[in-house]
C-alpha cells in the first residue's frame, strides 16, 4: 500500500468539502487532505503563522484552491503562492464554480496549473475531483520536499 | 574788273526762258562751215545778212550764252559772258565747259560742275530746257594766282533740236546774280539806313538759295512721289475708319469708302458739301477742341484732336461717332482730315455698363449687409445706410472723417488690429467681432474684409442674436455633456454591478445546486435497495431539476454576456464555423438519418466564437427538429444581395412551426413547442439573435408547421473598420 501525499483542499463550503472528501476517499487519498476554510488560513498553513506556526514539516503535493472565499480569496492566495520563491513551485488546482472568463483569465496569469469548474452534476464533480486528486497527488512528481512518502524510493 | 549787270535781277529764271534764242545759227569759228539753215525758209532778211554777221550778231546779245556742241563743248560765246567769267573768246573756244570752268578747289562743298553736268544730261534727255536753281560757281581769276573769284549764277540750259529732232546745240544762258546774293555786303556799309532792306534782302537770299535747292531735289524726286502718292491714296481708301477731308470752309474734299457706307452716300454726293451734312456740331466742337488744344500744347507737337459727335446718315438717322481731326496747314489753304468711328457698339456698350454700375451702386446703398469702405487713412469712403445705421451716426457726418473720429478709442480695439492688419499685409480675413458702443452696449458683427484699390472693402452683418443662440447653445452642450458624463457613469455603475451580479449568480446560485445534486447522489448510495420506488422517483426528479436549473443560469449567464463582452472583429471563414459547428454536435447527430446539403460559403468579419455559437444553435435546431424524420434534410445555402451583403440560410423538413406565433420565436424563454416533444429552455434563439445584430446583420424565419423551418442571417459589410478595407470577405 502506497504512502499517503498531503492535498491541501480549500474551500469556504463545508457541503463542497463533504462531497470532495468523499470523492477523494474512493481513492484512499481522504487521509492526508488538510482541509482549509479560508485564505487566510490558508495563507497561515503555507506561512506556518498562527496555529499553523509549528504544523509538521513538508509542503503539499498540490493545492486545490476555491476562488470566492470570504476575507481573503483565493485570487489572493494563489498571488502569494506563485510569488514566494518556496512555495511556487506547488502546483494548484483552481476548483471553482466560477465560468466567468476573467477569472480563469487571472488565474492562469497569476501561475495556476489547472482550472476546473465544479460541475452540478455530482458524478461528474466526483470524477474531476478523484481525477485531479489522482493525477496531482498519485502520478505527478512533486517538487523537492513536499510530502510524498515513497517518492525517495524512485 | 567789270561785270555786266541784268536790269532785272529778281526773276532770273523766267528772265532766262523768255531771253531763249530761236533760229540762230552759228558758223563754228576753226571748224568747217555748218549751216543749218535752209535756204528755201529763209527770210529776205536771212538771206541778206551773212554767216559771220550771224556771228557777229550773236556774240553782241546781250545776256551771257554759250552754244555748247552736245559734248558740251564751247562753240560760241557772247561777249557779255566773257566779260562775266573774265575769259578770251580765243581762250575757250572748243574747249569742254568743265575744262574752262572747273570746280574751285578752295570749297569743298562745291557743286557747280555736278549740277551744271546734270542739268546739261537732262537737257540732252528730255529735249527741254532746263532751269537750274541758282548755283554758286566761282571763277577763276585770269593770270597765274590761279585764284577764284566767288560767283553766283542762275543758268537755264536749252537744247536745240535738228530736222530729225536730235539735239544739235544746247543754249546755256546764265544771269550772274552774284551782286544779288553780295547785297548784303553792299547794305552793310549802309547799314544804319537800310537795316530793313538788308534783313529783307537776307531773308530773300536764304530763302531764293533754299528754295532753289529744294525745286532741284522736288524735280528729281518726282517721278517716284507720284508713285507713293497711289500707294497713300489706296490705304486712304482701305481705311477702317471713314476718312473725310475738308477745306478752308469746311467742304468736303476727299471722302473714303468707308465713310460711304457709314453716311449711306455716294462719294459724288458729300463732295462739294459741307461737313455740317454728316458731322453734326463739327465746327462748334473742333473750334473748341483745337482752341484747348493749341492753349495746352504750346510747342505744336500735337496734330491730332479727338471729340464724340453725332453723325448723321443719309436717311436721317444719327449715331454717335469717334472724330480723329488733324489739320494741315499748306500754302494753298487749310486742310481737315477727319478719322471717323462709329461708336454706336461701344456707346451701347457703356450704357449698359454705367447702368449696371448703377444697378450696383443702388444693390450696395440699399442691401441688409453694413457696406464700408475705408481709405488707408483710416476715413470712411464710403458708407451705405446699414453701414451707418449700425455706426448709430449720419452718413454724412461719418464721411470723411476717421474711424477714431467717429469710435474715439477704436484704435485700442481687436477690430481695429485685424483691420491693420489687413491694410498693412493686403489680406483678405472674415472674422466676428464684439463691438462696444459708447453707451456701453455690445452687438456683435460678422465682418468681411477685403483690400481694395482704395483701402479696406468691409461687408459687415449684426450677428448679435446668432451669437447669443450660440452661446446658448454652448451652454445647452456644456450640460448635455455633464449629463452625458454622469449617465454614463450611472451605466458603468449599473454594468459593473450587472457584472458582479452575474458573477454571484454564476458562482452562487450553482453552488445549492451542485449541493443538492451531489447529496441525492450520496443519498442514493447510501440507501441503495432500501427505497421504495416511489422514493427513488422522487430523488431522480430531484436530481433533474436541479441539472435544469443548472442549464438555465448558464443560458442566461451567457445571453447576459452577448450584449456586454467584447467582440473580436476577425476575417472569419463561414465554411469552418459550419464544419466546426457540426462537429461539435456531433453526440446529437450520431444515430441519425441525415442528409446534408452545404453550399460554399463566403467569409465575413466578425467574432468567431460567436458566429459559431450562432451555428452550433441554428444547426442543433434543424438537427433536433427533424428527430422524427426518417430522412432528416438540412441545407445550409447562402446568396450575396446586390449591396454586397451575405444572406445565409438553414433550411429543415422538421417540424416546423406556425408562423402566426414567428414573433416569439427570439424572445428569451419563448418556445413554440412543448417541452415533452422538443427539449429547450427558450433562450437559444434569443442568443442566436443579439449575436447577430452586434455582427450588425439581421435574422427572420420562415416555416410551417411538420413541413420544416428555413432561418435566415443577413451579414452587413462591416464599416468603420480600416484594417477590413482590403480584405475578401
Amino acid at each position: 500500500m502506497s504512502r499517503l501525499r498531503r492535498i491541501l483542499f480549500v474551500d469556504d463550503s463545508p457541503r463542497d468539502t463533504e462531497l470532495v472528501l468523499e470523492a477523494l476517499d474512493e481513492y484512499n487519498l481522504a487521509n492526508e487532505v488538510v482541509v482549509l476554510r479560508d485564505g487566510t488560513e490558508a495563507l497561515d498553513y503555507l506561512f506556518r503563522r498562527g496555529e499553523f506556526a509549528d504544523r509538521e514539516d513538508g509542503e503539499p503535493v498540490v493545492i486545490l484552491l476555491d476562488l470566492k472565499m470570504p476575507k481573503v480569496d483565493g485570487l489572493e492566495v494563489l498571488r502569494q503562492i506563485k510569488g514566494d520563491h518556496k512555495l511556487r513551485v506547488i502546483p494548484v488546482v483552481v476548483m471553482t464554480s466560477s465560468r466567468e472568463e476573467t477569472d480563469l483569465a487571472q488565474s492562469y496569469q497569476l501561475g495556476a496549473n489547472a482550472y476546473v469548474v465544479k460541475p452540478v452534476k455530482f458524478g461528474e464533480f466526483f470524477e474531476a475531483v478523484r481525477q485531479v486528486g489522482a493525477f496531482w497527488a498519485l502520478l505527478n512528481d512533486p517538487p523537492p520536499g513536499s510530502i510524498r512518502g515513497d517518492s525517495q524510493s524512485g | 574788273m567789270k561785270r555786266v549787270k541784268e536790269k532785272n535781277n529778281s526773276r532770273t529764271q523766267e528772265v532766262g526762258v523768255d531771253n531763249k534764242p530761236s533760229g540762230v545759227f552759228l558758223q563754228q569759228s576753226g571748224q568747217s562751215s555748218h549751216l543749218a539753215t535752209d535756204n528755201a525758209s529763209k527770210t529776205p532778211a536771212d538771206s541778206e545778212l551773212a554767216s559771220a554777221s550771224y556771228q557777229k550778231l550773236f556774240e553782241s546779245v546781250p545776256g551771257l550764252n554759250l552754244i555748247l556742241s552736245p559734248d558740251f563743248r564751247i562753240i560760241a560765246v557772247t561777249n557779255s559772258y566773257l566779260a562775266a567769267t573774265m575769259t578770251e573768246r580765243e581762250g575757250i573756244m572748243g574747249k569742254g565747259i568743265f575744262e574752262v570752268f572747273p570746280d574751285n578747289p578752295n570749297d569743298p562743298n562745291a557743286t557747280g560742275v555736278s549740277n551744271l553736268r546734270h542739268s546739261l544730261e537732262t537737257t540732252l534727255t528730255t529735249k527741254k530746257p532746263h532751269t537750274m536753281a541758282v548755283q554758286r560757281y566761282d571763277i577763276r581769276r585770269p593770270g597765274d594766282d590761279g585764284k577764284f573769284e566767288v560767283r553766283y549764277w542762275s543758268p537755264i540750259n536749252t537744247p536745240v533740236l535738228d530736222d530729225k529732232g536730235a539735239v544739235e546745240f544746247i543754249i546755256h544762258r546764265v544771269e550772274d546774280v552774284t551782286d544779288f546774293v553780295a547785297l548784303k555786303k553792299v547794305q552793310g556799309e549802309r547799314e544804319e539806313a537800310a537795316r530793313e532792306l538788308k534783313d529783307r534782302t537776307r531773308q530773300m537770299e536764304v530763302e531764293l538759295v533754299l528754295r532753289a535747292q529744294e525745286i532741284l531735289k522736288t524735280n528729281q524726286l518726282l517721278a517716284e512721289r507720284e508713285h507713293v502718292s497711289e500707294q497713300l491714296q489706296s490705304l486712304v481708301e482701305a481705311m477702317p475708319d471713314g476718312v473725310l477731308v475738308s477745306d478752308e470752309e469746311g467742304r468736303i474734299v476727299l471722302v473714303n469708302a468707308t465713310s460711304e457706307s457709314m453716311f449711306g452716300y455716294c462719294r459724288g454726293e458729300l463732295l462739294g458739301e459741307h461737313v455740317r451734312t454728316v458731322l453734326l456740331d463739327i465746327d462748334s466742337s473742333l473750334k473748341e477742341e483745337i482752341l484747348i488744344r493749341d492753349g495746352q500744347c504750346l510747342t505744336g507737337s500735337a496734330s491730332e484732336t479727338t471729340v464724340w459727335l453725332f453723325g448723321r446718315r443719309r436717311d436721317g438717322s444719327e449715331f454717335p461717332i469717334h472724330v480723329a481731326h488733324g489739320r494741315l496747314e499748306r500754302k494753298e489753304g487749310r486742310m481737315d482730315i477727319l478719322a471717323i468711328r462709329d461708336m454706336t457698339d461701344l456707346r451701347r456698350a457703356e450704357a449698359e455698363i454705367h447702368a449696371s454700375e448703377a444697378r450696383y451702386h443702388d444693390v450696395l446703398d440699399n442691401m441688409f449687409e453694413a457696406a464700408q469702405i475705408l481709405s488707408y487713412d483710416w476715413r470712411y469712403l464710403y458708407l451705405n445706410d446699414a453701414a451707418a445705421r449700425n455706426g448709430r451716426q449720419r452718413k454724412e457726418e461719418m464721411l470723411g472723417r476717421t474711424v477714431m473720429e467717429c469710435f474715439p478709442g477704436f484704435d485700442e480695439t481687436e477690430m481695429y488690429r485685424v483691420l491693420k492688419e489687413c491694410m498693412d499685409e493686403k489680406k483678405r480675413i472674415a472674422q466676428d467681432f464684439e463691438f462696444e458702443y459708447a453707451d456701453g452696449s455690445v452687438v456683435w458683427y460678422a465682418f468681411s474684409i477685403q483690400p481694395v484699390a482704395e483701402g479696406l472693402f468691409i461687408l459687415s452683418l449684426e450677428i448679435t442674436d446668432r451669437k447669443m443662440v450660440e452661446a446658448e447653445t454652448q451652454r445647452l452642450n456644456t450640460i448635455l455633456d455633464q449629463k452625458v458624463r454622469e449617465r454614463t457613469a450611472q451605466l458603468e455603475a449599473a454594468n459593473r454591478e450587472l457584472e458582479s451580479f452575474s458573477y454571484s449568480v454564476s458562482h452562487d446560485l450553482r453552488a445549492p445546486l451542485r449541493h443538492i445534486h451531489g447529496y441525492v447522489d450520496m443519498l442514493e448510495r447510501a440507501t441503495r435497495g432500501q427505497l421504495s420506488d416511489k422514493a427513488q422517483r422522487c430523488l431522480s426528479v430531484i436530481s433533474s431539476a436541479s441539472i435544469e436549473m443548472s442549464q438555465l443560469i448558464d443560458d442566461l449567464l451567457s445571453f447576459s454576456r452577448m450584449g456586454r463582452v467584447e467582440f473580436f472583429h476577425n476575417v472569419v471563414s463561414l465554411d469552418m464555423v459550419v464544419a466546426d459547428s457540426i462537429r461539435a454536435l456531433e453526440s446529437e447527430i450520431t444515430g441519425r438519418n441525415i442528409s446534408w446539403t452545404i453550399s460554399p460559403l463566403p467569409n465575413v468579419l466578425g467574432d468567431p466564437i460567436m458566429l459559431k455559437h450562432v451555428f452550433v444553435n441554428l444547426i442543433g435546431n434543424a438537427v433536433k427538429y427533424t428527430r422524427r424524420r426518417d430522412l432528416a434534410e438540412i441545407e445550409i445555402s447562402c446568396y450575396a444581395e446586390l449591396d454586397g451583403q451575405t444572406v445565409i440560410s438553414i433550411q429543415d423538413n422538421g417540424a416546423g412551426f406556425d408562423m402566426k406565433y414567428a414573433d416569439k420565436l427570439f424572445g428569451v424563454f419563448q418556445r413554440l413547442h412543448r417541452n415533452d416533444e422538443f427539449e429547450g429552455n427558450g433562450i437559444g434563439l434569443a442568443i442566436v439573435q443579439r449575436i447577430v445584430t452586434r455582427h450588425g446583420g439581421q435574422m427572420w424565419a420562415e416555416a410551417e408547421v411538420d413541413r420544416g423551418a428555413k432561418f435566415s442571417i443577413r451579414l452587413s459589410p462591416p464599416t468603420g473598420t480600416p484594417a477590413l478595407a482590403g480584405d475578401g470577405i
